[in-house]
């Protein structure tokens, strides 16, 4: 975009040919189209949007262990469950304000998440992925177990939150101004030193290290980061829900993340907006399908075992026809054959 | 004029293969040392201990007066060692001035809060860098026109220089390349040689080089070290070596 | 003291069940450094195609085996030539995700098929209670114990002894030698499916056989990384001795401490292994040059 005598800094990690003004005028689209949103929408879009929000929050941060450092984690659902838990906890024993709860869940997720990053320092691919699940678990067993400070399979139970006197939809400006402050934020890791070096670690450490990249630091950075992100979401979530339960933290909700950060496209933070959208409203309208479909018989049953078989066939899906994920896709949409991210090759 | 790095005793194995015994040699500051020698002498190896990525059993190793072998292999590059690998390690998910930006990974002083927040003193270091880059780097060395390419899929000897980019951008006081002209028809090593001499005249850098031809070496090394099977066979300048019958015999005798 | 030693019987009896399912992974993962993640949900299918061909469809047991055994390596293969063939070479992020995706589908079928509630396998395992001496153990798992012996050494001797073993063996060690010897590697890549889909459909009848089978069976498999990575992700012996091992501390754990601990159990191994010693008991150390 920007031509070789321009001292701008990189162009946006999109790698869409738009110029600056239709940029513009499609952020400003977007952004009106965000405020105004729950002035014309009922209360179960709003609802559905808050939750598309705070998914996206966790798949940018696991993208960012896995997309773009490269650090195989399947136990990202940990970091939600101790951000929902701190956040939770810090509302019912210190009143804090929401903002507060959620920076406080996200930074005792990010220290979970630097010692989650501890093994990635010896071990990595399988091994690392089969260590985070072990870490994890570990973690729903503290959560289950640990009855007197988080009420065991009871869970906590939160009163209901009133952001500026509008209710859900007050919450979801929230939700919405968080995530893109986090969108931002994370964007701009990637146009300074700290982003490159995280996808200078994850393609070749040692090369990396010649470079005076403290690669330590950065691996565990990359969960630390990941981690907080995912606090800050399960946060949210805790006072979306308003309830805090170890079963809402298992590996089942890691995978569906992964698979946002997979499907969406890896080390991309449009591929994460995508994923997350797609993965969040997949089994909504699976079931709205069903319904259609089904006029009247009782297809409750089926819905389960058909979103996992189709969850499996998407991913599977994507893997094997367009391993860029659904960024890959809008880009081919755009004419960009040749497109460039700082995606991983494969 | 000192000696900027000195190796004394060197010594390199694994399980059962020695890569490296006794080694010693010096790199003379301002200078050009090349390290020749057949394929499998240990080169890389030497290399790879300099860098920190094998740790030698036995010797030493004074850089600048300070012991090199005890400064974590991440600490090197802050004291001006730049390094350019064999086989390219180049990032393949970075554009070409990024992976050009990573040279300089050490100098600049982003952190999580200025990089987040990135309007300010970030954005001014990153715009600062780039136009270094664009001028200094990029525009001498021909790269100017893919500075916003993948580096994914370029051209070999693009891709040589790209890594001879990185290297320069940390104006490293020791420069060490690892077979800079390997695979490159004659044209392009002439290309190569001389953007590696310029780059000497103006930085005040130390080149310490490898390769195995002789003939490319010759004309731009002031200090020749041979080695073979791991040892040290001949020391001193070109024409010296070049007579020696010891580095005949290991270029002819290597079948 | 007696309890002790009842219940240490039946733990090792019942990590029986993880040693085939453990061999399963390992022996897909010498060969093509693929872990695989459906590998619960295979044994999960050979359980209800066991099911189907017995009783469904009433062919009786050995039927049911054979057709268990036969689809549980189908279905391997067509995993490993349809999905993996095409994936060799991609990160290790993607293989997971393949592989979880498979497993999901597999649930899902299976769901679809036979329901979501537990079904009972006919009696191949006698359940009458073995007494030896003064203690007890459930005839289920100590016939299926003799099961998984049979099957295990059949296993390991056609891995020692065979031809075909030998060219599993050499392709697990350096591919690019065994390939230059003329072994068709990519035949060893399909046997070691295939046989990990038989070890899985045998795995999965006697876990079936023991607790019943659901769609959730599979997550068993959750367990039997514990026993992989003690063992040490490419060590066949290695595997068969670390099920038994973590069936015992299970049970014990599970005895004495609760069954919360008793399902944590195999995680906080797998934490320990990580720490301590990576690449397992028996492991060996692939070690990649720069």
């Amino acid at each position: 975009m920007a031509s070789a005598s321009t001292t701008l800094p990189a162009p946006a990690r999109i790698g869409l040919r738009i110029s600056p003004r239709v940029q513009l005028g499609l952020w400003l689209v977007l952004g009106l189209g965000l405020v105004f949103f729950p002035a014309f929408a009922g209360v179960y879009f709003v609802y559905m949007a808050s939750l598309i929000a705070i998914n996206i929050i966790a798949t940018v941060g696991l993208n960012i262990t896995v997309g773009y450092a490269g650090l195989l984690s399947i136990g990202h659902s940990a970091f939600l469950g101790v951000g929902a838990y701190v956040s939770g906890l810090m509302w019912l024993h210190l009143g804090t304000p929401l903002l507060v709860n959620v920076v406080g869940g996200a930074l005792a997720a990010f220290a979970v998440g630097l010692v989650f990053g501890i093994p990635a320092l010896r071990i990595k691919g399988v091994y690392l992925a089969i260590a985070t699940l072990a870490a994890q678990y570990s973690l729903y067993f503290v959560f289950q177990q640990w009855t007197s400070v988080t009420g065991g399979d009871r869970g906590l139970s939160l009163p209901q939150l009133n952001v500026f006197g509008m209710g859900e939809t007050g919450f979801y400006y929230v939700v919405v101004a968080i995530m893109v402050a986090l969108l931002v934020a994370a964007r701009n890791l990637f146009r300074t030193r700290i982003g490159r070096a995280f996808i200078a670690v994850r393609e070749r450490d040692y090369a990396a290290e010649v470079l005076g990249i403290n690669v330590v630091r950065t691996k565990l950075l990359a969960f630390g980061l990941g981690a907080a992100f995912a606090g800050a979401a399960g946060a949210l979530t805790a006072a979306f829900l308003r309830i805090v339960t170890p079963d809402q933290f298992t590996l089942l909700v890691s995978v569906f993340f992964l698979a946002a950060v997979v499907v969406g496209g890896r080390a991309s933070i449009l591929g994460s907006i995508l994923g997350a959208i797609f993965m969040t409203l997949m089994p909504e309208l699976l079931q709205h399908g069903l319904t259609a479909v089904s006029k009247g018989a009782d297809l409750a049953g089926l819905i389960a075992p058909l979103r996992e078989i189709i969850f499996g066939s998407l991913i599977i899906g994507f893997l094997l026809f367009e391993p860029r994920g659904l960024v890959g896709l809008v880009e081919r949409a755009f004419g960009r054959s040749e497109t460039f991210d700082s995606r991983p090759e494969g | 004029m000192r000696d900027l790095l000195t190796l004394e005793g060197i010594t390199l194995g694994f399980g059962g293969i020695q890569a490296l015994s006794d080694v010693s040699a010096s790199v003379r500051e301002h200078g050009v040392t090349a390290v020749i020698g057949p394929n499998g002498a240990g080169k890389t190896s030497l290399f790879n201990v300099i860098s920190g990525f094998y740790r030698a059993n036995s010797g030493t190793a004074r850089y600048d007066g300070r012991d090199l072998l005890a400064t974590p292999s991440n600490a090197r590059a802050r004291l001006g060692i730049a390094r350019t690998f064999q086989n390219i390690a180049l990032f393949q998910g970075l554009s070409v001035l990024e992976n050009v930006k990573l040279g300089a990974h050490a100098e600049l002083r982003a952190n999580l809060f200025s990089a987040s927040i990135f309007l300010g003193s970030a954005a001014r270091e990153e715009a600062i860098l780039t136009r270094r880059i664009d001028e200094e780097i990029l525009e001498p060395l021909g790269l100017a026109e893919i500075r916003d390419r993948p580096v994914a899929g370029l051209p070999y000897g693009q891709q040589k220089r790209i890594e001879l980019a990185r290297a320069m951008v940390m104006r490293p006081r020791l420069l060490m390349l690892d077979e800079p002209f390997a695979g490159m028809p004659p044209p392009e090593k002439r290309r190569m040689a001389e953007a590696i001499r310029s780059f000497m005249r103006t930085g005040g850098v130390t080149t310490l080089l490898i390769d195995h031809d002789m003939e490319a070496v010759m004309g731009l090394s002031d200090h020749v070290v041979v080695l073979n099977f791991g040892k040290v066979i001949a020391a001193g300048d070109a024409a010296m070596v070049r007579q020696h019958p010891g580095v005949i015999e290991a270029y002819l005798g290597a079948a | 003291m007696l309890q002790f030693i009842e219940y240490s019987i039946i733990g090792i009896a019942s990590g029986s069940i993880y040693v085939l399912a453990a061999l399963g992974f390992v022996i897909i993962f010498k060969s093509s450094s693929v872990f695989n993640f459906a590998m619960g949900e295979m044994m999960m299918f050979g359980a209800y195609l066991f099911f189907m061909t017995d009783q469904q469809l009433g062919f009786g047991w050995i039927a049911g085996l054979v057709a268990a055994f036969a689809g549980s390596a189908l279905l391997a293969l067509a995993i490993e030539r349809g999905l993996l063939r095409h994936l060799l070479g991609r990160p290790a992020v993607v293989l997971v995700m393949v592989t979880l995706g498979v497993g999901s589908i597999i649930r899902g079928v299976a769901a679809l098929i036979w329901g979501p509630n537990v079904l009972q396998l006919s009696e191949i395992l006698p359940r009458k209670p073995i007494f030896v001496g003064e203690l007890l153990i459930p005839g289920k798992l100590a016939w299926g114990f003799v099961g998984v012996s049979v099957i295990a050494a059949g296993f390991v001797a056609y891995y020692r002894f065979s031809r075909a073993g030998l060219a599993i063996r050499a392709t697990s060690s350096d591919q690019i030698t065994a390939e230059g010897l003329g072994i068709n590697i990519r035949g060893v890549f399909s046997l070691t499916w295939i046989l990990a889909g038989v070890l899985a459909a045998a795995s999965g009848i006697i876990a079936g056989s023991v607790n019943g089978v659901t769609p959730q069976l599979g997550l068993v498999a959750f367990n039997v990384l514990a026993v992989v990575m003690l063992a040490g992700m490419t060590s066949v012996g290695g595997a068969c001795f670390a099920g038994l091992l973590i069936g015992w501390m299970e049970t014990l754990v599970g005895a004495y401490l609760g069954a919360a601990w008793q399902n944590f159990l195999p995680y906080l191994v797998v934490l320990l292994v990580m720490v301590v010693k990576p690449t397992g008991l028996f492991g060996e150390n692939r070690i990649e040059r720069i």
